[in-house]
């Protein structure tokens, strides 16, 4: 399984994390959200209206970084900190 | 240093532990950033989340690149998270140089990165109800001269 987590307003969408089982051994974190954005049109909307970026394991990758079962993928609305 | 923590963020205190044991700096710059009402919103305090780890790990890379761009001889950044109410310091950033360009510099860079760039999310909570806040167009624009 991959877990994703949601932070800020997307956690408000989508709580806070998700599982998924996924479909072959590797795939990208691109096709793991469309994966889920499929299931979930709520999610579809939420990712029309905001830029997200994303974190594999705690480091900021791009859509095509490759995710694994075990990883976590975290879905992270545009930051406002300071 | 990186501190990300629930604690109210002790300005004076901070200050005075950075202040100490920096004889070969002829500067130290520092930033602390408030949560203000703004008059006609009534803002009650903000509502800050983090990431954390992924966090963290944002905000030494910056510092390091901090550190890389100037020659900095120390460097603190402090950000709390949860509710923080009007008047309260959201963020403190310190840096020490020999010179006061190398620390002004470094300590707006660093601030412009965390406005920005680190994994953060605000929410305001204000008489009118909840809202998440993005960054300005304008707090873009002082992230990108950095580039």
């Amino acid at each position: 399984m991959i877990k994703v987590t949601f932070y800020g307003p997307l956690a408000d969408v989508m709580g806070r994390e998700r599982m998924l089982e996924p479909p072959r051994p590797e795939l990208s974190v691109g096709e793991a959200i469309d994966l889920l954005r499929a299931g979930d049109s709520e999610f579809g909307n939420a990712l029309l209206r905001m830029r997200v970026r994303y974190a594999v394991n705690n480091s900021i990758v791009d859509a095509a970084f490759a995710v694994k079962p075990g990883d976590e993928i975290a879905v992270l609305p545009p930051f406002s900190g300071g | 240093m990186i501190i990300v923590s629930t604690s109210p963020i002790d300005v004076a205190a901070l200050a005075a532990e950075f202040l100490h044991d920096v004889d070969d700096a002829g500067a130290v710059a520092t930033f602390t950033g408030i949560v203000r009402r703004e008059g006609a919103v009534g803002v009650e305090a903000l509502s800050l989340e983090h990431a954390p780890g992924l966090t963290e790990n944002a905000i030494a890379k910056a510092a390091g690149e901090a550190s890389a761009r100037w020659p900095l001889l120390k460097r603190l950044v402090v950000h709390r998270v949860g509710r923080i109410a009007v008047g309260e310091a959201i963020v403190f950033v310190a840096t020490a140089a020999t010179h006061r360009r190398d620390a002004f510099e470094a300590c707006a860079f660093l601030m412009d990165f965390l406005k920005t760039d680190a994994p953060f999310w605000k929410k305001q909570i204000s008489r009118s109800g909840d809202e998440w806040i993005e960054p300005r167009a304008e707090d873009y624009d002082d992230r990108d001269r950095w580039r």
